[in-house]
């Protein structure tokens, strides 16, 4: 259950704790920077990879494990489905093949303050995530598992496509969209940290502006719609919101899994599932956690750096296993 | 007499060639109880459907008081009309209070707290479905019985005028059905809320309800006070089964027993 009885208590610790990684992060890396680095007693050097490197690094982490936890918490809810993530739905997949083709075709169209490739990367996000829930409310509806089969089929499908995609693009499209993909977060400046924050942050707005719909909706849409929700345009306004935030992290960081499976679940074990408190709870936890997967990607063979979905995955996989064992064995979760 | 609280004309609703519901009317009278009867598969629970606006390919008119379904927004809906859903299959990560205090979505704003007011109809919806002991408690450890209370007191927290039923005592055994009865009557009397309650079990609609609404295939067979079930030939009609009429004592309502297929 997880109903904590000082919800604002742990928000409180969590917020502390966000603070604390973000501001400490930047030491660490392939190399440890010292703390005088901050009043600018130190090399040129030193100074030059803390701020132009490590600050934006570990300010996109956050924002890009914010985005995607709270994305996955949100179509958790949505789905009632707690494998229900931007990754079993195919809104990761179909982000990542939009990215790519855009890549593909080597364009550099930019909306004003919006790169090409997020606008891409939400098309092909919005694409999947529309097919999918109009196969959970067309005639013949799908429902539990088989949505979730039918976002794994379309993102085997958005994967295939993708790599077609590689493979018939020129080497130099080709190991771009291959880097991208790794999910790795090797070189970011602030340019990356504001082309990630407006998608974050309109997400997580929307989200926090619609937790009573989300608390109802979780209990079930004939609930939501008799106490009053408009339950077929909240959910279009969500599956929009969400859809926009896995994009836009997807588009600048590659598709980073497990993510938006785990944090949600550890932030409702937590602080439990009222969206009130469980979705500041979730954008923190996420936030944190892939800090922390970023930094140790980067610390653990030095000079390369793993790329973070190695790490997050590695973390994810059996935690993913578990949650499956423990819903088998007749636990809810 | 004062206008139904809802009144259906011509309701009709079908997928592909199945027609659900096949120009049905009727009305339900402020502070009456109706009972609404069939088989599986009559169309009771599409009737409901479309009375919460889950379905709207419908065709005909619905009133519910006075205005017409179709021009109400969803809170205004709620606001006049509350449901009890069915069961099984449902998970409810809250605690019965949480649970409750959620049915107050349609009295708020997007940013306002929760108010004094909607404090007072919590408490009260908790008290008048008998379950103030178990408000702290969390949803998930209650047994189903005990749930099936707590949907009635969050449908209550709504404060609204018309309360809907699907099948309150279907997974209930005897005594928690009786408990249902007894707390629909206590809503009744205390609050002179107007119920609409989905069953297929006669004798039920006979303990409960003072007006009964029938159906078989989507269309109506019966309309009309509880008392006219009694006449055998009406259960076997929407059954296709042959009842009998057990009479008892002067305080307990006569017994439906069902016999042979008619």
């Amino acid at each position: 259950m997880g109903l904590s009885k000082h919800p604002v208590k742990v928000l409180l610790g969590l917020s502390l704790l966000a603070v604390a990684a973000v501001m400490t992060a930047p030491f660490f890396g392939g190399f440890a920077l010292p703390f005088s680095v901050i009043w600018g007693d130190a090399t040129r050097m030193e100074s030059l990879v803390f701020w132009q490197m490590r600050v934006p690094q570990v300010m996109v982490a956050f924002l890009a494990g914010a985005g995607l936890s709270v994305s996955g918490m949100a179509f958790q809810a949505m789905f009632r489905n707690p494998l229900a993530t931007p990754f079993t739905l195919g809104v990761a997949s179909g982000a990542s093949l939009g990215a790519a083709l855009y890549l593909r075709a080597g364009l550099h169209l930019n909306l004003p303050g919006i790169p090409g490739v997020s606008v891409a990367a939400f098309l092909g996000a919005f694409a999947a995530i529309v097919l999918v829930y109009s196969l959970t409310t067309g005639r013949r509806k799908l429902s539990g598992a088989s949505i979730l089969l039918a976002g794994v089929a379309v993102s085997f499908c958005c994967s295939s496509l993708l790599l077609f995609v590689q493979y018939i693009s020129r080497v130099g499209h080709s190991i771009r969209i291959m880097h991208w993909l790794m999910g790795g977060m090797q070189v970011f400046g602030y340019a990356d940290v504001f082309n990630v924050l407006p998608f974050v942050l309109s997400g997580a707005a929307v989200l926090l502006y619609y937790r009573h719909e989300l608390n109802l909706l979780v209990v079930g849409d004939d609930i939501a719609a008799s106490r009053g929700v408009a339950v077929g345009r909240v959910k279009l306004i969500l599956f929009l919101a969400t859809s926009f935030t896995v994009a836009g992290v997807v588009a600048v960081c590659g598709p980073i899994g497990f993510v938006g499976m785990m944090m949600p679940h550890i932030a409702r074990l937590i602080i439990g599932s009222d969206h009130r408190v469980l979705t500041p709870a979730s954008l923190l936890s996420g936030g944190i956690f892939l800090v922390l997967c970023d930094r140790l990607a980067r610390t653990v063979v030095p000079p390369s750096d793993i790329p973070v979905g190695v790490v997050t995955a590695l973390l994810g996989g059996p935690f993913f296993l578990w949650l499956l064992i423990r819903r088998g064995a007749g636990g809810e979760a | 007499m004062s206008d139904p609280l809802v009144e259906a004309r011509s309701l009709s609703i079908s997928v592909g060639e199945r027609k659900l519901l096949d120009d049905l009317s009727f009305s339900v009278e402020d502070g009456s109880s109706l009972a609404v009867l069939g088989p599986n598969g009559a169309g009771k629970t599409t009737l409901l459907r479309c009375l919460l606006r889950i379905h709207t390919r419908w065709t005909g008119q619905i009133n519910i008081l006075g205005r017409e379904l179709r021009g109400l927004r969803q809170r205004q809906l709620a606001r006049r009309m509350a449901y009890v859903p069915q069961l099984e299959g449902r998970h409810f990560p809250f605690s019965v209070r949480e649970f409750v205090a959620m049915s107050r979505y349609p009295h708020r704003d997007a940013f306002g707290g929760s108010t004094a007011g909607d404090k007072k109809a919590v408490d009260r919806a908790l008290a008048l479905a008998d379950v103030e002991r178990l408000a702290d408690s969390p949803m998930e450890i209650l047994s189903g019985g005990e749930r099936q209370e707590v949907l009635i007191a969050a449908a209550l927290a709504q404060e609204a005028r018309i309360l809907l039923l699907d099948e309150p005592t279907a997974f209930l055994d005897y005594r928690h059905s009786v408990r249902i009865h007894d707390i629909l009557a206590t809503i009744r009397a205390e609050t002179g809320t107007t119920t609409i309650l989905v069953t297929h079990d006669l004798n039920e609609a006979l303990a409960v309800a003072t007006v009964a609404l029938a159906l078989r295939d989507g269309r109506r067979v019966f309309h009309g006070p509880v008392s006219g079930l009694l006449d055998p030939a009406v259960p076997a009609e929407i059954f296709g089964v042959d009842f009998e009429v057990i009479h008892r004592g002067d305080n307990a309502p006569p017994l439906l027993v069902p016999g042979r297929p008619s």
